[in-house]
């Protein structure tokens, strides 16, 4: 029996720099390999690459070098139509800034990637409750997103972003802005997701947040074999490897 | 997860729609403005055509009057002496019942075999008052208002004077003048042949017969009782003068033949006068075309602006168009909801621009006093006009919205 490919497989990667990320992207190459169950935290200074990193791995960012292994398939050769299929069926993607339509009810914006699966409405209505009850939201459902709290934002974000039942749950920085109960219980839903046997992958720089996890990456760290074990408090798993 | 093995995602038409509706919705001030464009072009163009119609039957009622409507009907050329009369005598009874007959009556020349020497009557006048052999034309009552006679001074013979065949006559202003008549009065009667007939008045107009202004007229009844039957061999064949309402002459000229012999209704000649339809049709096609390109060139402009603000809004939405796409939905679907929007819009736009085009035609016709022509079956497809204009407007930014990336746009997510 063929053993499964890891579930994310980085090989001398550079990540694009934008405008934003300027002269702070990261310039060196990520080897970097996540097994499927996984949750890896990635963590590093501020302007480290860690959300650039995170749209490649989400696809919605094309490398500028390097090869990306989605499940044994390189992604670079993918079209857009396929990339956008494996965004909506598997992998639930987080934003940083809790992005949302704020004059959509919280239901609507959790059902919202399942109007792009081709499902009848009535399924659903169904899968956005179960979830919102996941994530502790089922009494806010038909609120309307601009009259939810910040805590409360995060994790109707990742009520959206498990909707879909993803095998790959990409998080960036999920509990910033947040106090500390809101980030526990963000950490705590972001841990049964883990726990249910789905890879999870936050970029973060709580180390509280990091703490939770089974294995951190830094990033932005020079490539020296040394440095790269180093992971507060956890240390990275044989798994995954930074240079 | 099965590599590129995983089904597309895909958007259901109904969900498409449904996007729409509720991004439209979402975006009561945006939707309102680009609606508002859609109806200005829409209600534009459908004024446009609505006056371009109206002006165009107001110039066709304008041509329309001045559409033939005189017929004249002759008898045959006849070939013996004493040849019957060729209409019955209740000929203009029978023309008048006809449906678009204005006016009609039956008129001849009268002529004597030798010159016709009229001057005023040498009982009343003196001896050297002037002479003239102007024409003498016997006619009806009828025949005196199809030739559109009035008189300036004095009256038109009557059914009185034609069925009692008094000696009344009616003078010609010009002949008047050349024979020195001033008024009915100065002389009261003028000779003709030997025959004295009282003048009742000076024809001063006759719009469809300007002859008459240099002839005397003779009631039918009298003429025949002094001078005899029509001598149509010497060429003054009787004649029916019909008049008709605009645009009834040409049927008028099949029917009159039947109506005054159906038994030999070939053997009449019918002449119309040539219809000068063809100029009106032209002017107001030539105007209908220009107007007509006008309403398009704002029907084009209008969708340019709406593309315009369309493209603003997409700009404006990147963040969720690129949430949307982060989410899964593939370029097509992004397209397809811009453009679904953009129909909607349109077809709202289109629906209260239709309205308000035909109550802003209504509205100027009624200000012109003139009256508003809108086809309802020019109606129908107006929305449609809307639909389109908005599927027009919406395909540039419906592509700008399916390429916008998804990593660039996220960036520009706004906080909550």
């Amino acid at each position: 029996m063929t053993p499964h490919p890891p579930l994310i497989e980085l090989s001398g990667l550079l990540i694009r720099a934008g405008r934003r990320d300027g002269a702070d992207a990261p310039p060196k190459p990520i080897d970097l390999v996540v097994a499927r169950g996984e949750m890896v935290m990635l963590t590093g200074q501020c302007r480290s690459g860690r959300s650039g990193l995170l749209n490649v791995l989400g696809l919605l960012d094309r490398p500028a070098a390097g090869s990306y292994l989605l499940n044994g398939v390189d992604v670079a050769k993918l079209r857009d139509r396929e990339r956008a299929a494996l965004r909506g069926r598997q992998i639930g993607l987080v934003f940083q800034r809790k992005m949302v339509l704020p004059t959509r009810s919280v239901l609507d914006n959790v059902m919202l990637p399942l109007r792009y699966l081709g499902l009848p409405r009535w399924r659903r209505i169904d899968a956005a409750a179960q979830t919102l009850d996941r994530v502790g939201l089922a009494t806010m459902a038909h609120l309307m997103a601009w009259q939810l709290s910040a805590g409360e934002l995060a994790l109707c974000a990742i009520g959206r972003a498990l909707v879909a039942r993803p095998s790959l749950v990409l998080c960036d920085e999920p509990t910033a802005g947040l106090d500390q109960p809101a980030a526990a219980q963000v950490i705590g839903v972001l841990a049964n997701v883990h726990r249910e046997g789905r890879t999870v992958v936050v970029a973060t720089a709580d180390q509280l947040a990091a703490a939770y996890s089974g294995r951190s990456v830094r990033l932005g760290e020079p490539a020296s074999p040394l440095d790269f074990g180093v992971r507060l408090p956890i240390t990275d798993t044989q798994a995954g490897s930074l240079r | 997860m099965s590599g590129v093995l995983v089904r597309r995602t895909t958007l259901r038409p109904a969900d498409a729609l449904g996007e729409a509706f509720t991004s439209i919705v979402a975006r009561p001030l945006a939707a309102t403005a680009t609606g508002f464009g859609t109806l200005l072009a829409v209600a534009w163009f459908v004024a446009v055509l609505g006056l371009v119609s109206t002006a165009s039957g107001q110039v066709n009622s304008v041509f329309t009057q001045r559409l033939p409507t005189t017929i004249l009907v002759t008898g045959p050329v006849p070939k013996v002496l004493d040849a019957p009369f060729p209409f019955p005598a209740d000929v203009e009874q029978r023309v008048d019942a006809l449906t678009g007959v204005v006016a009609s009556g039956v008129y001849w020349q009268v002529r004597l075999g030798r010159p016709v020497v009229v001057s005023p009557d040498p009982l009343t006048q003196a001896d050297s008052a002037p002479a003239a052999t102007p024409p003498v034309i016997a006619g009806t009552p009828g025949y005196l208002a199809a030739a559109g006679a009035a008189v300036s001074q004095g009256r038109l013979f009557d059914a009185w004077d034609q069925s009692h065949a008094a000696q009344v006559c009616l003078v010609g202003s010009v002949l008047a003048r050349s024979l020195g008549i001033s008024s009915p009065g100065s002389p009261h009667t003028i000779d003709i042949n030997g025959a004295s007939f009282v003048i009742a008045g000076i024809v001063g107009e006759a719009g469809r017969q300007p002859s008459l202004l240099r002839a005397v007229l003779l009631p039918t009844s009298a003429a025949t009782a002094l001078f005899g039957p029509p001598d149509s061999t010497a060429g003054a064949r009787p004649a029916v003068l019909i008049v008709t309402k605009p645009g009834a002459a040409e049927a008028i000229a099949r029917q009159a033949p039947f109506a005054i012999n159906a038994a030999l209704p070939h053997r009449l000649i019918v002449s119309v006068r040539s219809l000068p339809v063809l100029p009106g049709r032209q002017v107001a096609s030539t105007l209908s075309g220009l107007f007509v390109a006008v309403g398009w060139v704002g029907l084009a402009v209008g969708v340019i602006a709406i593309a315009g603000l369309t493209a603003f809004c997409v700009l404006q939405r990147t963040p969720e168009f690129a949430l949307r796409r982060a989410l899964g939905a593939r370029r097509a679907h992004i397209a397809s909801q811009v453009l679904a929007e953009s129909v909607i819009l349109g077809l709202l736009g289109g629906l209260a621009g239709a309205s308000i085009g035909v109550a802003a035609v209504v509205l100027i016709a009624k200000a012109k006093g003139w009256t508003p022509v809108v086809a309802p079956q020019a109606l129908w497809p107006v929305p449609l006009i809307g639909v389109a204009a908005g599927m027009i407007a919406g395909i540039a930014p419906a592509i700008q919205a399916a390429w916008i990336r998804p990593s660039a746009g996220l960036r520009r997510f706004p906080p909550l």
